[in-house]
């Protein structure tokens, strides 16, 4: 038996360019369409648990798709808003906590999400470096960002202008990194969360000016008229909310018709949670709240259409790698129809020629097998996980 | 008294080619060239003491043993541990190198095992040979003239009473040829081995102790019948 | 060097997952453990607060000693506090202008005024002004000494009470029973101030901080506010205003004790004076005891 081992080893080392293209192509169609399967099966799960997570939004009547995706992925190109007033009412109702979110702006490729130390609370996010936001102005990172932008505690981040063009005057906002999140395999791992205040600095609702009576801003004060001074249009807008400006940071009009994307309302029971689904259906045109696992089940339908033509269509391909692998069998059998010749004239046994023949074929499926079968195993388990390395790398 | 058979009938299927041999003795060391038509029998009559083909009736005794009496299975045994066979084609496996094709034999028999000390015996048969340096080549490397002296080693190896040789020069040129058949045949003789050659080469008849004319063996069955 | 890097990160990366695997929220016994605690904007929400509570869960302020507590800028560490608490009493009225400047959930936060916003005053115009040590600082648009009309007090200390009730459902029976007290102090307080406003009527009343909006409209003193520091002696021509007030029987209500030079000359310009302090941030006593001094002494005028 170990002289037959011996021997396959010796003709799989002197065919092993082949063998191994062999086993590569049957182990990538053995594991692709699983692997397509596992991955939109993890992505789904991922998703729903989200939606789980999250079942009711609140927001701006409209696609419940943008919404739901904007609140729970901060995907979404909307820009329709709800009153910030929309929050208290919610409280007011004792229905449900509600958590503000305004995911409007961006850092390069990162959403900046306004919102307040509730949602923290409510998705169950830890801090690993640093301290929770508390300050105007404070970002708190994801754990993807961090990575990605290769920044920590005590950088900076900066708000991307919502266009080039941009005139009306929304100031690129700095940003100082108070706290990083650990990782939570979520979207939040790639959010800058700040304050929902803060969002409307961004906007440029809130502002703070140069302290008008120090020396420095002399030059740009027209006159003064008793308490009053008139500046110059040249006072700069602080692009920053320091220690030495926070205070006069202010904010134009009434917070309570600031604008947010959508409202995450917390139930803290059943009975609440059908009590405010009515509430808003039946009572409010202005304002819709959405069953996010409804409508992601819905999208997610779709997706695994999708999934399934891909799944066909890596079947297909296995199929005909299938055909072909039995036709380099075949021929392969035939190439060595003068080894078998050979070895039955010595005096090889017609088992021990077959064994001989068949090694080639079984370590060529075993291998593959367990290659797939690994693949398998590291994409169900770590599938996801790898494919967001990949995509921030 | 090293080979002996007697009597022996063979007939493939009902029709056709039929061999009958009423006796042959051949003793140990004697180096014998078989020779003959195409057709007349000689390959039949190597498979048969091979025990390739199992004759209709007689005996073959090798060194007092009954070929002839023996299963398959024993017979293979016979043949991987206690013959030697070299062939016109060499029958060397393209993926071995020499000393794993020196050894292939040894490792297809059912009783032997490959110890040091019987890779010790191959290297120095190799040596004989004149393959040291080719060790571990691989046998598509090698010329026509190496490929037969493996061939040879492996027939060799497990030190069998007898050597089988089907048409071994056939595909060597004139210099290999007489250097390789030389060199088996003072082998063998060094050793007491039969060395029976199947041969159509007439060139290299002197070199044997004896010439057995396929057409005189059967035609002793004529006269005798 | 570079594919032992990789490994090594891929090998962190697969324990960074395997190790989030493994954590654990606090356990919802572990937060209730945590030490509770409520914080108030100031001292009379601050002592509503006790009182209904009676001592069962902390009440804090975290505005220090002798500032303004409407004025306050919490300190980074004052937030990550504010934001543990289980409730925050603000006053309303756009009292806390801090909170929007910091970060803080709407569903922790408590305002104690919010139901009866059309009572707020409103301020005619902003004014910036500077004075004393707090530096430059501009007013809300409303006026926010709100408990300073015992009526809105009372309403204040019944959003308290509701407000701690749905949090604490527990307690709904004790807090039910304190607030009625509570009440009843408050109301004995607005009648005592009534009565003593009456005896008031007609006198030129003058205000050392416009923070008594609330209590010139209940109890119907109207007078005039200046910006008058206790201990900070005012100018000549601050002085000059106040002679220049055209009635003579003027009655110059203090925040707090003025410093003796002051009140000398005030004596000497035959101005009467009376302390009355609204206690925003009140330590050394509780702040019903020093409404009740408030009481006393202006009812000796």
């Amino acid at each position: 038996m170990t002289d037959l081992l011996y021997l396959s080893l010796q003709y799989i080392r002197y065919h092993r360019a082949k063998l191994t293209v062999l086993t590569l192509a049957i182990t990538l169609v053995l594991w692709l369409p699983i692997a397509i399967q596992s991955i939109v099966d993890q992505t789904a799960a991922q998703l729903l648990q989200r939606a789980d997570n999250t079942p009711l939004i609140i927001g701006a009547p409209g696609s419940p798709l943008e919404l739901s995706l904007g609140s729970l992925y901060f995907r979404s190109k909307t820009t329709s808003t709800l009153p910030y007033s929309e929050l208290a009412e919610l409280n007011n109702t004792g229905l449900a906590r509600a958590i503000p979110l305004y995911y409007r702006f961006r850092s390069q490729d990162h959403p900046v999400v306004g919102t307040n130390p509730d949602y923290f609370e409510y998705r169950g996010l830890r801090i690993t470096a640093g301290r929770q936001g508390a300050l105007l102005g404070e970002a708190v990172i994801g754990a993807a960002v961090a990575k990605s932008m290769g920044i920590g505690v005590g950088d900076h981040v900066i708000t991307s202008p919502e266009s080039v063009f941009d005139l009306a005057g929304v100031y690129p906002l700095k940003m100082p990194v108070v706290g990083v999140l650990a990782p939570s395999l979520s979207p939040d791992d790639e959010a800058i969360f700040v304050d929902i205040k803060t969002s409307w600095v961004i906007q440029g609702l809130g502002h703070g000016h140069q302290e008008l009576n120090r020396k420095e801003a002399m030059g740009q004060i027209l006159k003064r008229e008793g308490d009053n001074i008139i500046a110059n249009a040249s006072v700069r807008q602080f692009n920053e909310i320091t220690a030495d400006n926070l205070e006069s940071f202010h904010f134009h009009g009434d917070n309570a018709s600031n604008p947010i994307s959508a409202i995450i309302p917390v139930p803290p029971d059943e009975k609440s949670a059908a009590l405010l689904l009515g509430h808003y259906q039946e009572e409010r045109d202005d304002i819709q709240i959405v069953r996010s696992q409804k409508v992601i089940g819905e999208l997610l339908d779709t997706v695994f259409t999708v999934r399934d033509y891909i799944v066909v269509g890596v079947a297909l391909v296995a199929t005909a790698t299938a055909i072909v692998a039995v036709l380099v069998f075949y021929l392969s059998l035939r190439l060595r129809k003068g080894e078998r010749h050979t070895l039955s004239r010595i005096g090889a046994s017609k088992l021990q020629v077959q064994a001989l023949m068949a090694t080639e074929i079984i370590t060529v499926l075993l291998l593959s097998a367990l290659l797939s079968g690994l693949l398998v195993v590291i994409t169900r388990q770590y599938g996801i996980t790898l494919i967001q390395q990949l995509l921030l790398n | 008294m090293a080979l002996e058979l007697t009597d022996i009938r063979f007939a493939y299927g009902n029709e056709g080619f039929q061999l009958a041999l009423p006796s042959l003795t051949i003793e140990a060391g004697e180096s014998i060239a078989l020779v003959g038509p195409s057709g007349s029998g000689k390959t039949t009559l190597l498979s048969l003491i091979a025990g390739v083909l199992e004759p209709d009736q007689g005996s073959i005794q090798l060194e007092g043993k009954t070929l002839t009496a023996m299963g398959a299975r024993q017979r293979r045994g016979q043949r991987l541990a206690g013959m030697g066979m070299i062939f016109q084609s060499f029958e060397l496996l393209d993926y071995l190198d020499v000393r794993d094709n020196i050894l292939l034999q040894a490792r297809l028999a059912p009783d032997v095992s490959i110890t040091p000390e019987l890779e010790q015996r191959a290297r120095a048969i190799a040596m004989e040979l004149g393959l040291e340096d080719k060790w571990r080549r691989r046998v598509t490397a090698l010329s026509q003239g190496e490929r037969q002296r493996v061939a040879a080693c492996r027939a060799l190896l497990l030190d069998p009473p007898i050597v089988l040789a089907d048409e071994p020069t056939g595909n060597l040129d004139p210099q290999n040829k007489q250097a390789v058949l030389d060199h088996l045949i003072a082998l063998c003789h060094r050793d007491r081995r039969i060395l029976l050659t199947v041969t159509h080469d007439y060139s290299l008849l002197p070199s044997f102790d004896r010439v057995l004319d396929m057409d005189e063996l059967l035609a002793s069955e004529a006269a005798t019948s | 060097m570079q594919l032992p890097a990789r490994y090594l990160s891929f090998i962190m990366l697969l324990l960074t997952v395997i190790a989030c695997g493994d954590q654990q929220a606090p356990t919802a016994q572990q937060q209730a453990e945590r030490s509770q605690f409520i914080v108030a904007a100031n001292t009379p929400l601050q002592y509503f607060a006790q009182r209904l509570l009676d001592g069962e869960i902390e009440v804090r302020m975290l505005a220090p000693e002798k500032t303004d507590p409407a004025q306050w800028l919490p300190s980074v560490g004052d937030v990550l506090q504010l934001q543990q608490a289980q409730l925050i009493l603000l006053n309303g009225a756009g009292y806390s202008n801090w909170l929007s400047k910091v970060s803080i959930s709407d569903s922790i936060l408590v305002n104690t005024s919010s139901t009866v916003r059309e009572r707020w005053i409103e301020l005619e115009g902003q004014v910036s002004h500077s004075h004393g040590p707090t530096g430059e600082h501009a007013h809300g648009s409303y006026a926010y000494t709100t408990w300073m009309d015992m009526s809105l007090a009372q309403i204040q200390a019944k959003a308290i009470a509701s407000a701690l009730q749905e949090r604490w459902p527990e307690k709904i029976e004790g807090i039910d029973r304190n607030l009625a007290a509570l009440l009843a102090d408050l109301n004995e307080l607005d009648q005592g101030f009534m009565t003593a406003a009456t005896r008031l009527r007609g006198r030129q009343l003058v205000y050392s901080h416009p923070v008594y909006q609330y209590f010139e409209r209940r109890y119907r003193l109207p007078g005039v506010s200046l910006h008058w520091e206790p201990d900070h002696m005012p100018s000549e021509e601050h002085w000059t205003e106040l002679q220049g007030l055209n009635s003579g029987d003027i009655l110059f209500i203090w925040e707090a004790k003025p410093a003796a030079e002051i009140a000398d000359r005030m004596r000497k310009l035959d101005i009467e004076f009376v302390v009355f302090a609204p206690a925003a941030n009140q330590r050394e006593k509780d702040w019903m005891s020093v409404q009740k001094e408030n009481h006393a002494r202006l009812s000796s005028k």
